[in-house]
């Protein structure tokens, strides 16, 4: 797998090559300014790219400008986004067209190869990655009223890890249960909370994040 | 007895102020007589306004004069406070022509265009004519034959030439006497006039104070960005490229057990590199030798750690408040950074003294110079410096040597 990376801090940006490298990516280019990443993207076509939020020449979100720049120009282009912080605007406007291929990780869950590198993987193949944490403050029912007030703690859990980009089969995992009792408890969650159902793990991801954005 | 060496510097004194009360009340009466024709004129007309600006601003330059030679006078300073013209001409017009002292200014002028010259005229004759009486006998022989008329006697011969220099020393106590009435009244005039109004000075100082806070803000904005920046790019840059070493290693440890020790390797010395950082972090925000040793200590510390070899002469007064010893540690701070980084010099040289109760803080290079006084760095450090009511003054004339003199009131 082909990746771009854009990151201006040399220190990480030699981590990220070395990290990448050594679990079986191929780094296409890496580049710390917004431009050469547009430039990079254009010319490599990769199959994955990543990029810090925090680039130069204002190290405010010129990452984020940069990644939705361009996948205005190559849509679809798979995009994980690394940030020092979670910032709920970022990851809204990043899954905002709806169509998967994107994520949004806090700069710590590198520390985590295997999981790091199996987000990397997913939002290649177009699903998603969402920071646990941004789902944390994205499931904070609003009030009494909220639809996700009536979801049970266990059913809680299984909307984490959902909505973090996760397949059945992880989840399940994760939580120490069935496959079927994760189907189960998906169900319940669209009817509770009045989704439209989907066999597709990407498509139901998608539905749960346009959801958690309303 | 009376004491006649006072008295004697007293006379000095005034008859020098008299002398340049002739001229200066020349000029008050010329500029005041242009200003009011001028504007008598111009106001009238659409075109004239701006005329108006610069008639004000004539006689502002003559009032400062004025000030200068009050301020001589009385060997005190005479303070200045107009209000802050800013906007476009006309705004600018509004301002100075509500400005209270501009009028006070006019009416000095006046004032002394007219009973200033007066007073000077009287006393440059009057002590012309003692002068000449108590000569009197000396120059005697070279008068016509009608002998010298005084108005009130004619000295025609030697011996009444000698009644004058009685009359000439009687009258230099009540010439004295009238001077000094003269005199006096003019200082006090010209400074009642010439100073702000309690409430103008207030106003000036609340304006002051006003933009030293927002620069306060600012700087203190400034600092946290940078605190921020630093964190960012520095310490926890480092903590997650360890975290990724860490990780790389726990993956390898099964298949490449030397690979992965290499790693766990790497991550420690990313480790100590962290633990590095933020403690100059810390010490960026709060130096610990200040708060345990104080400011002598500190300084001494700081120039043991510049790059370019750094002398330091210290004599800092007993009781300096923390914000101006933190605030003069900055400046020593930001001022060798500067030297190291930029200057290329070979010596620098810190001092710090306590003059009356003010804290002078002195860094001078042997430098390249050609510093910017509005550049990043010093800019902050005015901000702080004006914070605390001091002053910054930058000299780094392209050649060098750079000097920076940060001068703190220490009232706390």
């Amino acid at each position: 797998m082909r990746v771009v990376i854009a990151e201006d801090l040399a220190l990480l940006r030699d981590g990220l090559i070395r990290l990448l490298r050594d679990t079986g990516f191929e780094v296409a280019a890496a580049v710390e300014h917004p431009d050469a990443f547009l430039e990079a993207v254009e010319e490599h076509r990769p199959d994955v790219c990543v990029v810090d939020v925090r680039l130069p020449p204002t190290f405010s979100d010129e990452g984020v400008r940069a990644a939705l720049e361009a996948r205005r120009r190559i849509p679809g282009l798979p995009i994980l986004i690394l940030s020092q912080y979670v910032e709920q605007t970022f990851a809204a406007e990043l899954f905002a067209d709806g169509r998967g291929g994107v994520g949004y990780l806090l700069k710590d869950r590198v520390a985590d190869v295997a999981d790091f590198v199996a987000s990397v993987k997913r939002v290649a193949e177009g699903g998603t990655a969402l920071d646990p944490e941004a789902v944390a403050q994205l499931l904070v029912p609003s009030g009494p009223d909220d639809p996700l007030a009536a979801l049970t703690p266990r059913e809680m859990d299984v909307m984490q890890l959902m909505a973090e980009g996760r397949t059945n089969h992880a989840i399940a995992h994760g939580l120490h249960i069935s496959e079927s009792a994760v189907e189960k408890h998906v169900s319940t969650i669209f009817g509770k909370l009045d989704l439209p159902r989907s066999g597709d793990d990407h498509r139901r991801v998608m539905a749960v994040a346009a959801y958690l954005r309303r | 007895m009376v004491r006649m060496r006072p008295i004697l510097r007293r006379f000095g004194s005034d008859l020098a102020y008299q002398l340049s009360t002739l001229p200066a009340s020349i000029l008050a009466f010329a500029v005041v007589v242009a200003a009011v024709t001028v504007a008598a004129t111009a106001a009238g007309l659409i075109i004239g306004l701006p005329l108006l600006l610069a008639v004000f601003a004539l006689l502002r330059w003559n009032a400062r004069l004025e000030r200068a030679r009050t301020a001589w006078a009385l060997r005190e300073p005479v303070p200045e406070a107009y209000r802050r013209r800013d906007g476009n001409w006309l705004r600018r017009l509004r301002v100075v022509a509500g400005d209270p002292q501009s009028w006070k200014d006019l009416a000095w002028l006046a004032v002394l265009g007219t009973f200033g010259f007066v007073s000077a005229v009287v006393a440059l004759t009057m002590w012309g004519t003692i002068a000449g009486l108590l000569v009197l006998p000396a120059w005697n022989w070279s008068l016509p034959n009608d002998g010298v008329d005084f108005g009130i006697f004619r000295a025609d011969s030697l011996g009444e030439a000698f009644i004058g220099v009685d009359i000439g020393l009687v009258a230099i106590p009540l010439a004295y006497v009238l001077q000094r009435w003269m005199t006096e009244g003019l200082l006090r005039l010209s400074k009642a006039l010439l100073s702000p109004s309690r409430e103008a000075a207030l106003e000036a100082r609340v304006g002051e104070l006003a933009a030293t806070r927002a620069g306060a803000v600012d700087a203190a904005a400034a600092e946290l960005q940078r605190i921020e920046r630093d964190l960012h790019d520095g310490a926890q840059a480092r903590l997650v490229a360890l975290a990724m070493d860490l990780g790389m290693a726990e993956e390898r440890f099964a298949r490449d057990p030397e690979g992965a020790r290499e790693l766990v390797g790497e991550a420690r010395e990313e480790a100590k590199r962290a633990l590095a950082e933020l403690r100059d972090l810390a010490r960026g925000i709060r130096p610990s030798m200040l708060a345990e040793r104080g400011l002598g200590p500190a300084l001494t510390a700081l120039a043991a750690r510049s790059p370019i070899p750094a002398s330091v002469d210290l004599d800092v007064p007993a009781d300096v408040p923390d914000s101006v010893e933190i605030t003069a540690w900055f400046v020593v701070s930001e001022a060798l950074a500067n030297a190291a980084k930029h200057s290329g010099a070979a010596r620098v040289l810190v001092s710090v003294g306590g003059v009356e109760d003010r804290l002078i803080v002195e860094v001078a290079d042997d430098g390249a110079g050609g510093a910017r006084p509005d550049g990043g760095g010093l800019t902050g450090l005015r901000k702080r410096v004006e914070a605390l009511d001091g002053t910054l003054a930058v000299s780094s004339p392209a050649g060098g040597p750079t000097t920076i003199r940060a001068d703190l009131p220490c009232v706390s």
